[in-house]
């Protein structure tokens, strides 16, 4: 156990160090824009404060990580095994029309089958999606990068033509019919006065109604349970860390490297693909083409919640929470623009990268492992 | 402790010193590299400098080429003390050193490599004439033969080595650093490094051998200097003293240098190989049968990985079949192999044998690890795999004796203890040894040897690689001789000599 805490201890260490640089470098950012750094963190600590006070920024913060929570183990799954899945956008965007035409067609089902039935097929879809750069890889070597790229822009046209055409709904807006009532998560504050009726909700007093803050934060948090289980407990998770450290010797040892592949991009895709249950089943009701394709780029900032969390679990919670706080200050600033939030965002994944290898270079030099 | 610190000989003292160490402290945050360490040579002699992997031998070295600064202690070359050090500063004060891995541009020729970073130019371009010229006139000097116009990557390795040795001097070097200088090399170029050292040595040069093989160290070298644990332990004139003796005083305890075996008993047979051709190797037929250990000996590079791949699954094999206790496996992979009775020690440990990440109980169930005992509905039985590891590690003698720490933590010779107990646990029915001591210390090598040697007797048939012929002269029942992918020649263990099998192995017929 204290060589499990000393482990954790100097792994939170560079991405500790990432964010106090990338606070510094927000700050003379700010200054050089014009504004006094101060008087900025002072102005968002008291906009934090009104209207529903602090309950509101915090309801809003978790609503922000939620996805990210999502992407950022989908990442991290892939890394583990040696990939880089920056596909996250075209699964989620597959996963969610899926979901939306399923929790449609399911309408009149009760809400025990349809709901688990919406969020199987979410998963299933992004694992599908996944599985074809993994496969392509496996079979025929074609670099994960480049295919899911690709995979990203396949998904735009698919998820495009088919809201545009066969499944839309009626109006001048793409998107496909409302899912049923039976397919929707509920939000966890209480209802806002004059809401609309169609929203189920569980009335934590703590969150705000209005906000959309739903219950697949809950499928979010057993998905990390889940994928700590299974990188760590599992004989699959060793066989997927055993590929992603070293494949030639996993491979030696009989295991196969191309099942462990295309498995591990599957799950990645189904994970990614799980924030459709935020998206579709959580927050707009339906799927929507444009709307689904903002929240889908999301999935780069997935990325960068993995780097921060170290590629575990706990630290990808963490991290998504970070990068959702900071969304929530981008509101908070006022007159100062809202870009110093993506450079923050930027800096941070920099700085994680090049402390990690530093740090790396240094504790190797001291003869310290991780 | 009743080791004999060597007194140092008599006649050095009238020599002028080439290279004076004394009292060199290294440490670095976990270890001390060196404490105490000592090397006194003198002007146109060859030392050796022996000791264990991690005896400190490289870091000694380093230091006196200016890689490292010493914490403290003296250092003189020529008489004169180094006050800074800096790579630079030792090339200037005349110090050379050549690498085990060597740092030349494949693509240019001889003489472009040893003039590289101090080209011979005519006005603005390199002028190519002098630099061969320049080349040639060295080469012949040292007696070094290489031709300046041949490119490098079209040489063989011994003849690469020379450049290496020609670019050192070529910056004027006077005292030559060689480190473990024969590892990649035939009999036959081992013989021309030796001619070549002399030659060295008779123009006035100094080399340090860095190496931890000790005949080496008996047939090249004037004196040498042990090192044991970073501290100096002693020093003596190479004529006087025995392999014995040397092995004593690196490990500190008396080493057995034969391996004790029994006539080998040979059953049925396990591994059979017809006509097998793959991609640089075959057409290749033999036979390796239960209670037996099969040596291939031959000059890396010879087809003896591409063979290996083929045995363990790793590569398909296009002609010819192979079988492992009567079942084809052909066109089967790894795991089919293991399920067959294969065991196999790899070439490359950091490559194929460890997963240097993991922890030694996670490495030491690598490949076993879905075995029933291990697993329990998909998940892993963390506390049988840890009551394996804790058993194997105790009976390998695995050091430290943890666990819980990464792989890669460990020492070359322990990674090598960990590989071992991890195949034989196995109970393999055949066993591949794929040059199962290289980098591995003396006193490690005592005990791999006798844990080959009793799986053999176990029943096992056993098929060891190795370039080292000493080794496979001291297992082997019987001996294959590989050249350019085919079976040069078989010999039994009675008729095989280090000769025989050095003829065989540069190409020529017995």
């Amino acid at each position: 156990m204290r060589r499990l805490g000393h482990t954790i201890l100097l792994r939170s260490i560079p991405p500790a160090l990432a964010l106090g640089a990338a606070m510094i470098l927000g700050l003379v950012i700010v200054a050089a824009a014009g504004h006094n750094p101060f008087g900025v963190m002072r102005n968002v600590v008291e906009a934090a404060q009104r209207s529903y006070g602090l309950r509101d920024d915090l309801a809003y913060v978790l609503l922000y990580a939620t996805p990210l929570i999502f992407t950022g183990l989908s990442v991290a799954v892939a890394f583990r095994a040696g990939l880089f899945n920056i596909g996250g956008l075209g699964q989620v965007l597959i996963a969610s029309l899926l979901c939306g035409y399923v929790g449609w067609k399911l309408a009149s089902w009760p809400a025990i089958f349809a709901v688990p039935a919406c969020i199987t097929i979410a998963a299933l879809g992004g694992a599908a999606w996944a599985a074809i750069a993994g496969a392509l890889k496996a079979w025929r070597g074609s670099h994960e990068v480049i295919i899911t790229i690709m995979l990203n822009f396949c998904a735009i046209a698919i998820t495009d033509s088919l809201a545009n055409g066969p499944w839309k709904a009626q109006g001048m807006t793409p998107q496909l019919p409302e899912i049923g009532a039976c397919a929707k998560l509920p939000r966890l504050g209480a209802h806002p006065p004059g809401t609309e009726a169609g929203a189920p909700a569980i009335g934590i007093p703590l969150f705000p109604g209005h906000v959309q803050l739903n219950a697949s934060i809950f499928i979010a948090l057993l998905a990390a349970a889940g994928v700590w289980v299974l990188l760590f407990k599992t004989v699959r998770g060793y066989e997927l860390r055993a590929v992603g450290h070293n494949p030639e010797a996993a491979r030696a040892a009989g295991i196969s490297v191309n099942r462990v592949t295309i498995s591990a991009m599957a799950i990645s895709g189904a994970l990614a693909g799980l924030a459709a249950t935020d998206f579709v089943m959580g927050k707009n009701y339906n799927f929507r083409q444009d709307d689904g394709l903002g929240y889908a780029r999301g999935a780069f900032i997935g990325i960068a919640v993995s780097l921060m969390g170290q590629n575990h679990p706990v630290g990808i919670l963490l991290a998504a929470i970070l990068f959702g706080a900071m969304e929530r200050t981008g509101f908070l600033l006022g007159d100062v623009p809202k870009d110093i939030v993506m450079i923050l965002q930027a800096a941070v994944i920099l700085f994680v990268i090049s402390g990690n290898e530093l740090f790396g270079r240094m504790l190797a030099r001291k003869g310290v492992t991780t | 402790m009743p080791s004999v610190v060597f007194r140092r000989a008599a006649w050095s003292r009238h020599l002028n010193l080439a290279i004076e160490m004394v009292g060199i402290d290294k440490r670095f945050p976990r270890v001390v590299a060196n404490s105490a360490a000592s090397l006194t040579v003198a002007e146109g002699e060859i030392h050796a400098l022996v000791g264990e992997n991690g005896a400190g031998k490289s870091t000694l070295m380093k230091i006196l080429y200016g890689l490292y600064a010493p914490d403290a202690g003296t250092v003189r070359v020529m008489g004169k003390e180094m006050r800074t050090f800096s790579p630079a500063t030792s090339i200037a004060a005349g110090i050379g050193m050549v690498h085990q891995h060597f740092m030349l541009v494949p693509t240019l020729t001889v003489a472009e490599n040893v003039v590289l970073g101090m080209e011979p130019r005519f006005g603005p371009w390199f002028d190519s004439a002098q630099a061969e010229h320049e080349v040639a006139e060295m080469s012949t000097r040292f007696g070094l033969a290489v031709e300046p116009r041949a490119k490098v990557e079209s040489l063989p390795v011994g003849v690469q080595q020379r450049v290496e040795i020609l670019k050192v001097l070529a910056r004027g070097a006077k005292v030559l650093i060689l480190d473990e200088p024969t590892a990649v090399l035939t009999p036959g170029e081992i013989e021309e490094l030796y001619a070549t050292l002399a030659k060295l040595k008779a123009e006035g040069r100094t080399v340090v051998l860095i190496t931890h093989k000790l005949k080496e160290v008996k047939a090249a070298s004037d004196r040498l200097t042990v090192l044991r644990r970073g501290a100096t332990v002693g020093t003596a004139v190479t004529a006087e003293v025995t392999e014995e003796k040397i092995a004593e005083m690196m490990v500190g305890r008396a080493v057995a240098m034969k391996v004790d075996k029994k006539t080998a008993k040979p059953g049925d047979g396990v591994l059979s190989v017809k006509g097998l051709q793959a991609a640089g190797v075959g057409p290749v037929t033999f036979e390796v049968r239960a209670g037996e250990i099969v040596g291939i000996a031959g000059v890396e590079g010879n087809g003896q990985s591409e063979l290996l791949e083929c045995l363990s699954g790793l590569r398909a094999s296009r002609i010819g079949s192979v079988a492992l206790g009567g079942i084809d496996l052909s066109r089967s992979g790894p795991s089919a192999w293991f399920k067959a009775g294969l065991a196999i020690i790899p070439e490359d440990r950091q490559k194929r044998g460890l997963v240097g990440e993991f922890t030694v109980a996670d490495n030491l169930v690598l490949g076993r690890h879905r075995e029933a005992r291990f697993v329990k509905r998909g998940f892993v039985r963390a506390a049988a795999r840890d009551a394996e590891a804790a058993g194997l590690v105790k009976k390998f003698d695995v050091r430290p004796a943890e666990i819980a720490v990464e792989a890669q933590t460990l020492s070359g010779g322990n990674q090598q203890k960990a590989i071992i107990a991890r195949e034989v646990s196995r109970q393999p029915r055949l066993l591949i040894a794929a040059h199962p001591t290289r980098g591995v210390d003396i006193g490690a090598i005592e005990f791999i040897h006798k844990a080959i040697v009793s799986e053999r007797d176990r029943g096992a048939a056993v098929l060891l690689v190795s370039s080292e012929l000493s080794e496979i002269l001291a297992l082997a029942d019987r001996v294959l001789v590989m050249y350019a992918g085919q079976v040069a020649g078989e010999l039994k263990s009675a008729e095989a000599t280090e000769k025989k099998i050095g003829v065989l192995m540069a190409g020529a017929k017995l």
